[in-house]
């Protein structure tokens, strides 16, 4: 590497430490935040109301998956009922964080603000319900024109720790919104419910009525696999892009990637959508049923399928140092049944499809939606059938070449000649479109994934935007 | 060296660097201001929306992604308004992929449109993602006499037989249209031939710049709707967005009170040119209207579309400099040409 090598690596390389340093301090650029909560779901027995008045049927009952915090859960769960509970992710605007992070004051404002609502005698669920709102409404108020905050009762953890939502409790509110939280849960505690504590927790601009602090919390944060995987993308385009300037490392690093990518992504995709379904699905149905797809149907295994599965191994043997030639049995196969398939539907799809399509009367009357004829969709209706015949007639004019062209032939072969360069330029000039349009998109996501510099799809305000370019 | 040699020399990496400029800039430039360059629809674009649209609610339209990422500039934008116009029109959506990628951009489209847009459809009594399957040809050929054959699970693992909307479904004779967003083969071509033609079912087509002069042959006796590139899209997306424009300010001005057929004048007039929708509610014609339903008909026809649903239009800006620069290339390049053959130079 020579002296101006080492200058302009250095000058990039410093470039892209400032860039990797901007894009992580302040609201930065090219990050993917992700909304992380909890899914629970409790095995319940539903009554099935079958009968026309709502009676229950002595046998109607069914099991089913509920979200634990719905009414069938509250309703029908038994305390011995099997759960199920991981943590989901999904992805959120960068705008909910942005304007999340900024609605947290107008939160604890709010909670410390008197509460001037009145509850009396109810359940605990719509006494937290009242106690909700209320509280939504205040900080609201308080974050005036900067987002709104969002207030949000816990009720897996609530029910988890014993809360029941039917409780009948009688509150008598405190001075604000928090020793108001205080004797409603003193309430249920009083009538019944459990002694865990509770607590209100203020976090990404949300305010959460939960029991522990930091349990089930959900929270707007940081991706960083997908934060990574973004910026991956960026690199790459920016690789492939580089051989426009010239042939280089980086290039051929990231086409060696989608190549080794792409290969793998068929084997596996080849192997999961349609061996396992269409062909060991179609042999041992009951062992993919039992092992790998579940929601396959059972049937009895259908033996004809080991046609193709015997076909598919032997083309496999060109990979063998011997017996090679029997790979070719297979090859003879998919060419014979290829061409057929393909004779058929050209004959009927493009060959006679396109003769009838060509022969129309040359005068096209086209009509009013009042039945009286339209002269001048007409005109164009027959200049353009007149068009295309004299255009069908001088390409194939053109390339019949058992009549020398010269003469009335040659000069309609010309013609012929003339109509195929109309048409190449057509398909060039579309090609163009399209190639630019693949360009604006990669540009588009640079610009609006990556650098933040454009927000079409409003997923951030222009201003973080422009905030972090500087 | 003077003007016409240097040109004549010229590197080719100016010519990169000054299409790179072409393109970026007026991205940037719409990115910040939001503009987008009027559409005036072609009738190939027309008849592709009037196809769907002349379908009663609840139609079956099989919707085949036949596209991948590198593909996904120009197809992208006709794959969400096609799902945009199936949305609102109430029809059920069948996704299929012949292309491995397609499932994720099944995946990419619906998740846009219906998760983000029209959250109240019901996966499974909506729309379905049926997902990949190899085969190419051979998957058409073979679902047009037997649908679960290919298809006995969906996408998600999911037997056909507990996907109510699936109840019904033998063939590709179930379905009322054919949508295909298609970048290549397998895809547009094999579906007008294994699929349109014998079945004389409707077909839509979303292809590719470079596919689209190879299907105009087809339109309009095998093909009924044909949107050919980025154009194409945008032209589809401007009809689609002032459609459901137009739909839901129909449904503010009735239910304010203002009946058929004034309601549906409006409602056009109101979504071609959302301030009179401002003005119009000060005249005495909406007097009868609650200012509640006022304010409302206002919010709805001045509200910005959602961005996603300008994608094709918003690229149509950086075509229009683009093209502009070949333009000026090409002159260029034909003057130096001919300067140079005319000193004798090389030819």
């Amino acid at each position: 590497m020579n002296r101006q090598q080492l200058t302009l690596l250095s000058i990039a390389g410093v470039f892209v430490i400032l860039l990797v340093v901007r894009a992580f301090t302040g609201n930065g650029f090219g990050r993917i935040y992700v909304e992380r909560g909890e899914a629970a779901f409790v095995k319940v027995e539903v009554p099935v109301l079958d009968a026309p008045d709502g009676n229950v049927e002595s046998e109607g009952v069914r099991s089913m998956w509920v979200d634990a915090s719905s009414d069938e859960a509250v309703d029908f769960a038994a305390a011995e009922s099997p759960r199920a509970g991981w943590y989901s992710v999904k992805p959120v605007s960068p705008r909910v964080y942005f304007e999340a992070t900024i609605s947290d004051d107008a939160l604890q404002a709010a909670l410390s603000s008197p509460f001037e609502s009145t509850i009396g005698s109810t359940d605990l669920g719509t006494a937290l319900e009242t106690w909700r709102l209320a509280l939504l409404e205040k900080a609201n108020a308080e974050a005036a024109v900067q987002a709104e905050p969002s207030v949000e009762i816990n009720w897996k953890a609530l029910h988890a720790a014993g809360f029941d939502r039917k409780t009948s409790i009688t509150v008598t509110p405190g001075s604000d919104f928090k020793t108001s939280l205080g004797a409603i849960f003193d309430a249920a505690q009083a009538a019944g419910d459990s002694d865990a504590d509770t607590t209100v927790v203020v976090a990404d601009g949300r305010a959460i009525v939960t029991t522990t602090a930091d349990d089930v919390v959900p929270a707007i944060g940081l991706s960083w696999p997908r934060t990574i995987g973004l910026w991956l993308a960026a690199i790459f385009t920016l690789a492939i892009f580089s051989f426009l300037y010239k042939d280089n490392p980086f290039y051929k690093i990231a086409e060696s990637v989608v190549v080794g990518v792409s290969a793998a992504y068929w084997m596996v995709i080849g192997l999961w959508d349609m061996i396992v379904p269409n062909l060991l699905g179609q042999l041992f149905p009951g062992f993919v049923q039992g092992n790998l797809l579940p929601g396959l149907g059972t049937a009895d295994p259908n033996w004809a399928y080991l046609v193709p599965a015997i076909f598919g191994a032997l083309l496999l043997m060109r990979l063998a140092p011997k017996g090679q030639y029997l790979s070719l049995w297979t090859l003879a196969f998919i060419v014979g049944t290829t061409a057929a398939l393909r004779m058929v539907a050209y004959i009927e799809g493009d060959f006679l499809s396109q003769i009838k399509a060509t022969i129309e009367p040359l005068y096209q009357e086209v009509m009013n939606a009042d039945g009286t004829v339209n002269g001048y969709s007409s005109f164009w209706a027959s200049v353009r059938q007149i068009t295309l015949l004299i255009g069908v007639l001088s390409c194939l004019t053109y390339f019949f070449f058992s009549v020398e062209h010269k003469g009335v032939v040659g000069k309609v072969a010309r013609v012929g000649i003339w109509f195929l360069m109309i048409t190449f330029g057509a398909a060039f000039g579309f090609t163009v479109m399209g190639r630019i349009a693949l360009l604006a998109a990669r540009f588009e996501f640079l610009f609006d994934d990556w650098l933040w510099l454009i927000d079409p799809t409003n997923q951030r305000s222009v201003a973080a935007a422009v905030g972090g370019l500087f | 060296m003077n003007l016409i040699d240097r040109m004549a020399n010229l590197d080719r990496r100016w010519i990169f660097l000054m299409m790179g400029l072409a393109v970026g800039i007026p991205i940037i430039v719409i990115g910040i201001t939001g503009k987008t360059l009027p559409e005036e629809p072609t009738p190939l674009a027309q008849a592709a929306f009037d196809v769907l649209d002349g379908l009663e609610p609840g139609s079956r339209i099989l919707m085949a992604w036949d596209f991948d990422p590198a593909s996904e500039g120009e197809l992208g934008p006709m794959a969400t308004s096609f799902i945009r116009q199936c949305a609102q029109k109430g029809h059920r959506m069948y996704f299929i992929a012949l292309w491995p990628v397609g499932a994720q951009m099944i995946r990419s489209s619906t998740s846009r449109v219906i998760g983000g847009y029209y959250p109240d459809l019901v996966y499974g009594k909506d729309w379905v993602d049926l997902g990949f399957k190899a085969g190419n040809e051979a998957v058409i050929k073979t679902i047009v006499t037997d649908f679960a054959q290919y298809f006995p699970t969906d996408a998600r693992g999911t037997s056909v037989n507990a996907i109510p909307m699936m109840e019904g479904i033998t063939s590709l004779a179930d379905f009322d249209a054919l949508v295909n967003a298609s970048a290549g083969y397998p895809g547009s071509k094999e579906w007008v031939l294994y699929a349109a033609t014998p079945l004389k079912k409707p077909l839509i087509i979303g292809c590719t710049g470079v596919q689209a002069p190879q299907m105009y042959p087809y339109v309009p006796n095998q093909v009924q709707g044909l949107l050919g590139a980025i154009k194409g899209a945008a032209e589809y997306e401007s009809i689609v967005n002032n459609w459901v424009r137009s739909e839901q300010l129909l449904d503010a001005l009735e239910s304010g009170g203002i009946t058929e057929p004034t309601s549906s004048e409006l409602a056009a007039r109101f979504a071609a040119a959302p301030s009179e929708a401002v003005t119009w509610t000060t005249e005495a014609a909406a007097a009868s209207m609650s200012p509640e339903a006022k304010t409302k008909l206002i919010e709805l026809a001045t509200a910005p579309i959602p961005g996603i649903f300008l994608e094709a239009q918003r690229r149509m800006g950086p075509q229009l400099v683009a093209h502009l620069l070949m333009i000026g290339l090409i002159i260029a390049g034909n003057i130096v040409f001919f300067a140079t053959r005319r000193r004798g130079g090389s030819q």
